[in-house]
């Protein structure tokens, strides 16, 4: 299941960057995705996605909750899960084994389509990553939660890894909404 | 800046000259916010002429902003608009069209078109350019490189062509074909911070002593370039610094140096921040 503020950051950071590819870390258990951290906007390479991870762990260490996967939005309508999301996926999933992918479905980004918004990928040694849910459970209000992010603009105000660089002033690690 | 700008417009939505200038900033900074343009261009635009000769470059700019919005209709007024004040045959006129066509998901009609045209003018940089465009949209990523490639080879000089390529191959995981597309960036502009700190970035991704020292090189000559607004390069200095410390070969009394050097810039970036606690701690694991 997702929770509010993790589909909520999700799909902001989606919209805020529709001509690029994003990616951010998510943070919950086993049962639930309760938290996203935005992370990039476009391509990129070891030395921030470590850096990232490091200062994840160093935030969520005194809480309860954990690393559980990554998220990704293609940057094309239609994308299948590329090579280098994998191969960060594969990386995630040797610290934390539990972890998922969480794929944006960008022709479902109309708030109508919530239900097909996103699907998850689990993996397993042998298969690698593969579809897992198509129908993810998400928040009762989801719908009115998406159409809020979109006239209340919500993606003006959040802002990942790669912004806080360029400025660092922005809060990354506490988008609050 | 720009955060600032739609700030004071959202204050007064109304201001011509607050416009002016948020669609000014945008022109010069290439930043990408479609929104925007289309938002505030086209109040401006109700008021042509408040915009002397400046006109036709603002309704360029709302055009490709309504393309990218998915406000093909309103584009095509504006097309029109351009069409009839610098005919058909100007090249940039042109282009305009096969992006309407690109905009409109015609990519095969844009490629074709493109490729006529491409024929005609063989040097023309722009019809190239978007005929590499067209392959990035159709997914078709190794025919944008080999595209970019050919290009380059004739304009070996056009950095946004280099910066391009480099992502291209940074995002099919060719990390050695990147890096040299940014050595080549590095040559060009020896001055410009940004392409050390890229040149790093790959280097370090590839792995190997050899390869981080060479990037421990880069983020710090990035950093003499620019050493105050610069926290991509910090971070990247302190994780190479890092990773050589941990390996056999990579110990150095200069690494420890640069280490402790980078920890406590990083330090004094965060002195007093609400994050401070978390980046310490991480910085010290």
């Amino acid at each position: 299941a997702v929770a509010a503020p993790a589909l909520c950051k999700i799909y902001a950071h989606a919209v805020k960057y529709p001509h690029l590819s994003v990616f951010g870390i998510l943070i919950g258990d086993q049962e639930m995705v309760q938290d996203a951290v935005p992370l990039f906007h476009g391509p990129f390479l070891a030395p921030m996605f470590e850096t990232a991870m490091n200062l994840i762990e160093s935030h969520y260490s005194k809480r309860e909750s954990t690393i559980i996967g990554c998220y990704f939005a293609g940057e094309l309508l239609d994308t299948p899960l590329p090579s280098f999301v994998t191969s960060v996926a594969d990386k995630i999933v040797s610290m934390y084994p539990q972890s998922i992918i969480v794929q944006v479905n960008n022709k479902q980004m109309n708030p109508l389509a919530y239900n097909n918004l996103l699907t998850q990928f689990s993996h397993t040694a042998k298969a690698g990553w593969n579809e897992t849910n198509k129908q993810l459970s998400l928040p009762s209000d989801t719908l009115k939660l998406l159409q809020n992010c979109q006239t209340e603009r919500q993606w003006e105000t959040l802002f990942d890894f790669d912004s806080h660089l360029t400025d660092p002033s922005r809060n990354w690690l506490a988008n609050e909404f | 800046e720009v955060d600032d700008v739609v700030r004071e417009l959202r204050d007064s939505p109304n201001s011509f000259s607050k416009q002016k200038e948020l669609l000014k900033l945008l022109r010069t900074s290439k930043i990408r916010r479609s929104d925007l343009v289309q938002e505030f261009g086209t109040k401006m635009l109700a008021k042509k002429s408040r915009l002397g000769s400046d006109v036709w470059i603002v309704i360029e700019q709302v055009l490709l902003a309504r393309l990218d919005v998915g406000d093909i209709e309103g584009a095509k007024n504006l097309y029109f608009d351009l069409k009839n004040q610098f005919g058909k045959e100007s090249i940039r006129v042109q282009t305009l069209l096969g992006m309407m066509y690109e905009a409109n998901g015609d990519l095969e009609k844009a490629r074709q078109f493109y490729t006529s045209f491409h024929s005609k003018q063989p040097m023309n940089q722009l019809i190239y350019k978007r005929r590499v465009c067209v392959e990035k949209a159709l997914g078709n990523w190794d025919n944008a490189i080999k595209l970019l490639g050919k290009y380059l080879q004739i304009h070996t000089t056009d950095t946004n062509a280099w910066e391009e390529l480099g992502e291209l191959h940074v995002k099919q995981n060719n990390f050695k074909e990147a890096s040299f597309c940014y050595e080549e960036l590095v040559l060009l502009e020896p001055e410009n911070f940004l392409y050390h700190t890229a040149l790093a970035e790959v280097l370090y991704t590839l792995g190997g002593v050899d390869n981080l020292v060479t990037a421990r090189n880069y983020y710090s000559h990035s950093l003499v370039l620019n050493k105050d607004q610069n926290l991509r390069s910090l971070y990247g200095l302190h994780t190479t610094a890092s990773a050589l410390a941990n390996m056999k070969n990579g110990k150095s009394q200069e690494n420890a140096k640069l280490l402790a050097w980078a920890t406590s810039a990083i330090q004094g970036v965060y002195k007093g921040s609400d994050i401070e606690e978390t980046v310490n701690s991480a910085l010290t694991s």
